[in-house]
C-alpha cells in the first residue's frame, strides 16, 4: 500500500480505479466487488455505468426488488442527468411520485418500449422474462442476495457482467427442504456470485475498503465480526459525527442513561433483567418502542460531514430492527401506544427489509434475546450484520441478560459436509465479538 | 410451528389423546396401494436385509437376503422384488384416455412405506440398481436396471408436496393429527399409533410404554432394533454362512428359513400397524382438490412412463446445473400450490394461516357493488370494491391478489387498503374477477353486506421459468473448459468397479 492510500477517500478512489481498470480489461467475463455496509456499492454502480456509457456500451443494471431498482433510477437520474434512463417494468407497477417526474426516464414492459434508453434498469425477475437478446454489460446489484438459479435464467442476456454485493447479509433461502444439491458447485439455492466463482476461479474479485456509513465507533468492531478477513475502515475520523440532546433531561429513566450511552460511545445495550421469554415478549418490545420515544421527545442534533452545523432528528432517522415479523408488528402497536404524534414514522421491519437502507440511528432487538436456545436462523450472523450495521450515528441494543451464557450451551450443529466451504463468519464466533464490544456499553435496566 | 398447531400439540399433551389438525386428508388413498416395508443392514450403507411387500393386509410377500454383504444375493433380491414392484407398476400403464399430446394413464400407482427412512431406502436401493448393466461381466436380470429406474422417478416425486406416488405412513398421520411428542418421536409409527389408535382396552400411555419396548413393536424400519441383530440376526446369519461353506442343500434350507421367520417375526408387528393405519385414513374424507393432484400425478407417470417406453436413459447421479435449478423451481412451485389448496379447502388450516397473519376471515361491513372501472384497453368493467372488518392480526399488504373458499369458484380480488381501527382492521378489497362477461357483476359474486367472508393470498399463475438448453449450461454455471473437468465433484476421482464377494 502506498502513501496515497492512507486516508480513507485515497484509498476508496484507488479501489474504484482499480475497478474501473478491470472493466475495461477484456480479458475478463466478469468482475466481482465486496462492499461492506455503506461503502459506496449504489456510487459505485452509478459510476460503472456511466463509465461504461462513455465507452459505447449499452448496459443494463440488474437489481433485485422494485424499491432498489427505483432507488438506483433516481440516483441515475440525478447524477447523469444527460443519459436516456429505460425502467423496464411489470404491468402492474405503478411508479412512486419521485420517479414519474424524471425527465430522462421511461418506463416500459417491454424492450421495445425502451429502444432509445442508454441504460436499462430492471429487476431480476423482470429480466428473466426478456427473450433473445444479449447486451454487452450487466451490473448485478446486490448480486449476494441473488440466487444462482436466477443467475441461470438472466445469464444469456449479457456477455460480461459486474456483480457488486455484500457477502455479509443475510443468504437467499429456499422454503424447500432438499438436501438433494448439498455440496454441488452449481447448487441452485446458493447465491449466484458463489456458484459463478466457484466455476470460474480467475475472475478478478475487488473489495471496497472504506465504509462511508459506519462511524469511527462502529466499523472496527462490524469488520471484526462479521468480515474477518476483509478488514474495513470508518470513512470519517472520531470528531466528525457527534449527536447531543436538545433539551435536557428532565425525570430521571434508564432510557436516557442508554441514549446518553449511545450519545456518547455510538453503542449502548440496553440489557433487561434475565429471563425466558416467548419472542413476543411485551417487555423487550416495549423497550424499543419506548427508546425511540424518549429520542423523540428528548430531540437530538447530529452533526456530521453532510450537516456540520447539526440536524434535527426526526422520526424518519430512526428505524427499530427486529428479527421476525410478528416482532415488527407489536413494535409498531407499541410505538402507536407511547402516544408521540411522530412515533408512527420510525422504521420498524425485520433484518430482511432493513438490507441496504441507511438511518441515523438504529434500535435492535436481539435476536437471542430471551430465547431458550439458538436456531441457526437466530445465529445467523447475515442477520446480525444487518441489523448492527444500518446506522450512520448510534446503535442501541436492547436485549435480555443471558445471550452470553445461551451461546455458550449452544454451540453451532450445523452437520458438515463434504465439497461444502466453511462459512465465514461462523454466526456463533460472530455473535460472540459482537457481545464482548457491548458489553462495554452496557445500562443494566 | 403456527400458533394453532402449536397450540394443539399442547392440548394433545394435556389430555393424552391426538387432536386433529386438518379437516380433510390431502393427500389422495388408492384403493389398491403397494404397501413396502424396507429393512437394511446395520453398519452397512445401502445394504438391503428384507422387504415385506403386498396390495392386501392377507396378502404379503417377504423377500430376505440372507447375507446382505454378499451383492449377488443382494441383486437377486432386487430382481426379485424388482418383479413384485414392476408387476404392480405395470398395471396401472394399462387404460389411456386422450389423444395425442394430451393422452395419459388414468391412474397411478402408490407405494407406502412406514416412514421418511423407508423413502431413504428405496431412494438407495433405486440408486443400486439403475445403473447395472443386463450384459458382460456382473450382469444383473433385465427387470434390475428398469426396477432401479422406477423407484428413482418415485422417490423424485416423493419429494414434491402434494403428489402421492410415494408416501411415507407417518407424514400421512402427522398431517391430520397433532400427538403429544415431538416431531423426531412422531417418526415413530408405533407410538404415532399408540396416541391416535391405541389398542383396545389400553390407555394411551401404556400403548407409548409398549410402542418403545422393542420386544412388543420392533421398529417400522429400515433399520432394526440392535438387541435383534445382536441376539438373534447374527448368530442366525452366521449359521447360513456355515452352511452355505458347507454347501449341504438341506441345511442350507433350513438356515434360511430360520432367517425368514426370525424376520417375519420383526416386520409382522408392524406390517399389521401400517394396514391399521391406512384403514383410519380411509375414514377421513379427502379434500375437494385431491383430484386436480392426482391429474398431475397422472401425467408425470405417463410421462415417465413414456419415456421408459422410449428406452430411456437411467436418471444422472447428480442434477446438472439447469435441471437443478429447473427442479428447484418446480418443488416450490408444488409447494405453495399445495399450501394454498390445503388452507383454500380446509377451514382448520385456513385458521392455522389466520393465526399468522397470512388470511383472513371478517364480516363485510361497505359494499360497493356497481362501481365500474376502465382498463387500459378503453373499455367499461364491474370494478365492486367491498370493505371487510376482521378481528385477525392481518399481515398482508395492499396489493396482494386475494381467493376466496366463501365465493362462488373463480373470485378474484385484490387488497386496496388495509386500516388499523381500534382493535379490528378495516380491509377494502376490489374483486376483479368471477363476476361473469356483463357490465354489471352476476347475482351472488360480489359479497353482500354482513356476510362472513374468508380470503387468502392466491399463489397464481406464474410462467414456467425459462432456463439455458440443457446442452448449453452458461459461463456461469460450468468449468471452464480449459480448465480441470469434474475435480468439483471429488467422488469421482474414488470411483470403484464392483465385483463379487466370494
Amino acid at each position: 500500500m502506498t502513501t496515497d492510500n492512507d486516508t480513507p477517500g485515497a484509498a476508496a478512489n484507488a479501489a474504484t480505479a482499480a475497478i474501473l481498470s478491470d472493466l475495461a480489461d477484456t480479458r475478463h467475463r466478469a468482475v466481482v466487488v465486496d462492499s461492506p455496509p455503506g461503502a459506496g456499492k449504489s456510487t459505485l454502480v452509478v459510476r460503472a455505468a456511466q463509465e461504461l456509457t462513455a465507452g459505447g456500451e449499452r448496459p443494463i443494471i440488474v437489481a433485485q426488488t422494485n424499491n432498489q431498482v427505483d432507488d438506483l433510477i433516481e440516483r441515475l437520474a440525478n447524477t447523469h442527468p444527460d443519459i436516456p434512463l429505460g425502467r423496464l417494468s411489470s404491468g402492474d407497477y405503478s411508479p412512486p411520485p419521485a420517479l414519474s417526474t424524471l425527465a430522462n426516464t421511461t418506463i416500459g414492459r417491454t424492450l421495445a418500449d425502451l429502444t432509445g434508453c442508454q441504460i436499462i434498469v430492471g429487476t431480476a425477475a423482470k429480466w428473466a422474462t426478456v427473450p433473445d437478446t444479449t447486451f454487452g454489460w450487466a451490473i448485478l446489484d446486490e448480486a449476494y442476495q441473488m440466487r444462482s438459479d436466477m443467475l441461470l435464467q438472466i445469464v444469456e442476456r449479457f456477455d460480461r457482467g459486474l456483480f457488486v454485493g455484500d457477502p455479509g447479509q443475510l443468504d437467499p433461502f429456499t422454503i424447500v427442504g432438499t438436501e438433494r444439491w448439498i455440496g454441488l458447485p452449481h447448487d441452485p439455492t446458493q447465491n449466484g456470485v458463489s456458484v459463478m466463482l466457484e466455476h470460474n476461479p480467475h475472475i478478478p474479485v475487488h473489495r471496497l475498503p472504506v465504509s462511508w456509513r459506519l462511524p469511527a465507533s462502529a466499523a472496527p468492531t462490524i469488520s471484526q465480526a462479521f468480515y474477518p478477513f476483509t478488514d474495513f475502515t470508518a470513512g470519517t475520523g472520531t470528531g466528525t459525527r457527534s449527536l447531543d440532546f436538545s433539551t435536557t433531561r428532565f425525570g430521571s429513566t434508564r432510557l436516557d442513561e442508554t441514549l446518553a450511552k449511545a450519545f456518547s460511545t455510538g453503542w449502548a445495550l440496553h440489557e433487561l433483567p434475565r429471563r425466558h421469554v416467548p419472542r413476543t415478549d411485551t417487555e423487550t418490545v416495549q423497550t424499543a418502542a419506548d427508546l425511540a420515544e424518549r429520542l423523540l421527545t428528548r430531540g437530538a442534533v447530529a452533526t456530521c460531514e453532510h450537516n456540520p452545523d447539526g440536524h434535527a432528528l426526526s422520526a424518519a432517522d430512526i428505524a427499530i430492527g427486529v428479527a421476525h415479523r410478528d416482532q415488527a408488528d407489536l413494535v409498531r402497536a407499541a410505538l402507536a401506544r407511547t402516544g408521540h404524534p411522530s412515533a408512527p414514522g420510525v422504521a420498524v421491519d425485520t433484518a430482511n427489509r432493513l438490507q441496504g437502507r441507511e438511518f441515523e440511528v438504529v434500535i435492535v432487538v436481539h435476536p437471542l434475546s430471551g430465547r431458550r436456545d439458538a436456531t441457526a436462523f437466530h445465529l445467523e450472523a447475515g442477520r446480525l450484520c444487518v441489523l448492527a450495521s444500518r446506522h450512520r450515528q448510534a446503535c442501541i441494543v436492547v436485549a435480555r441478560e443471558g445471550i452470553a451464557d445461551l451461546l455458550d450451551t449452544h454451540p453451532s450443529t450445523d452437520p458438515v459436509h463434504l465439497s461444502v466451504p466453511a462459512k465465514f463468519p461462523d454466526g456463533w464466533e460472530a455473535n460472540h465479538v459482537m457481545l464482548a464490544k457491548l458489553a462495554q456499553h452496557r445500562v443494566a435496566a | 410451528m403456527s400458533m394453532l398447531s402449536a397450540l394443539a400439540h399442547v392440548e394433545a399433551m394435556q389430555n393424552m389423546t391426538a387432536v386433529r389438525l386438518t379437516a380433510f386428508r390431502h393427500h389422495r388413498l388408492s384403493d389398491r396401494p403397494l404397501v413396502i416395508i424396507p429393512l437394511t443392514m446395520a453398519g452397512e450403507a445401502g445394504a438391503p436385509l428384507a422387504v415385506m411387500a403386498g396390495t392386501a393386509r392377507r396378502d404379503m410377500t417377504l423377500l430376505v437376503v440372507p447375507q446382505p454383504r454378499n451383492r449377488d444375493q443382494r441383486f437377486a433380491f432386487a430382481a426379485d422384488l424388482g418383479r413384485v414392484v414392476m408387476d404392480y407398476i405395470d398395471s396401472y400403464r394399462q387404460d389411456r384416455r386422450g389423444e395425442g399430446e394430451r393422452s395419459q394413464y388414468t391412474d397411478v400407482p402408490q407405494i407406502i412405506v412406514p416412514n421418511q427412512g423407508g423413502v431413504n431406502a428405496l431412494a438407495d436401493l433405486g440408486r443400486m440398481c439403475r445403473f447395472r448393466s443386463t450384459t458382460g461381466p456382473y450382469a444383473v436380470p433385465e427387470v434390475v436396471p428398469e426396477f432401479g429406474m422406477w423407484l428413482t422417478f418415485l422417490v423424485d416425486t416423493a419429494e414434491m408436496a402434494g403428489t402421492s406416488m410415494l408416501l411415507p405412513l407417518t407424514a400421512l398421520l402427522t398431517e391430520h393429527w397433532a400427538t403429544g411428542q415431538s416431531t423426531l418421536e412422531d417418526q415413530n409409527l408405533a407410538s404415532l399409533m399408540a396416541w391416535i389408535a391405541p389398542p383396545r382396552g389400553v390407555s394411551i400411555a401404556q400403548a407409548l410404554e409398549e410402542a418403545e419396548n422393542p420386544d412388543v413393536c420392533p421398529p417400522a424400519g429400515p433399520s432394526t432394533s440392535p438387541e435383534f441383530d445382536n441376539r438373534d440376526l447374527a448368530p442366525a446369519i452366521k449359521r447360513f454362512d456355515t452352511a452355505h461353506a458347507l454347501g449341504d442343500p438341506h441345511t442350507l434350507a433350513a438356515a434360511q428359513t430360520e432367517l425368514t421367520e426370525l424376520i417375519a417375526g420383526q416386520v409382522k408387528p408392524t406390517w399389521r400397524l401400517m394396514w391399521a393405519a391406512i384403514s383410519i385414513l380411509r375414514s377421513i374424507p379427502k379434500a375437494p382438490q385431491t383430484a386436480r393432484r392426482l391429474d398431475r400425478d397422472c401425467r408425470l407417470f405417463t410421462n415417465h412412463s413414456d419415456y421408459r417406453d422410449a428406452g430411456g436413459l437411467p436418471q444422472r447421479k447428480r442434477d446438472t446445473a439447469i435441471s437443478a435449478a429447473r427442479r428447484l423451481s418446480q418443488l416450490e412451485r408444488a409447494l405453495a400450490d399445495f399450501e394454498a389448496a390445503m388452507a383454500f379447502d380446509d377451514p382448520f388450516v385456513l385458521a392455522d394461516r389466520r393465526s399468522g397473519g397470512e388470511a383472513f376471515t371478517g364480516t363485510v361491513v361497505e359494499s360497493q357493488p356497481n362501481r365500474t372501472a376502465i382498463t387500459a384497453k378503453n373499455t367499461t368493467v364491474p370494478r365492486p370494491r367491498v370493505t371487510v372488518r376482521t378481528s385477525d392480526p392481518l399481515r398482508l399488504a395492499a396489493g396482494t391478489k386475494l381467493i376466496s373458499p366463501t365465493m362462488p369458484k373463480g373470485h378474484k380480488a385484490v387488497i386496496v387498503s388495509v386500516l388499523p381501527d381500534g382493535d379490528t382492521t378495516l380491509v377494502t378489497v376490489e374483486v376483479t374477477a368471477g363476476m361473469g362477461r356483463g357490465r354489471t357483476p352476476k347475482a351472488g359474486s360480489v359479497p353482500d353486506l354482513d356476510k362472513d367472508i374468508d380470503y387468502l393470498p392466491d399463489p397464481g399463475w406464474r410462467p414456467n421459468p425459462t432456463f439455458p438448453d440443457s446442452d448449453h449450461t452458461p459461463w456461469t454455471h460450468s468449468a471452464d473448459p480449459d480448465g480441470p473437468d469434474d475435480s468439483a465433484v471429488p467422488e469421482n476421482a474414488a470411483a470403484e468397479e464392483w465385483g463379487h464377494d466370494n
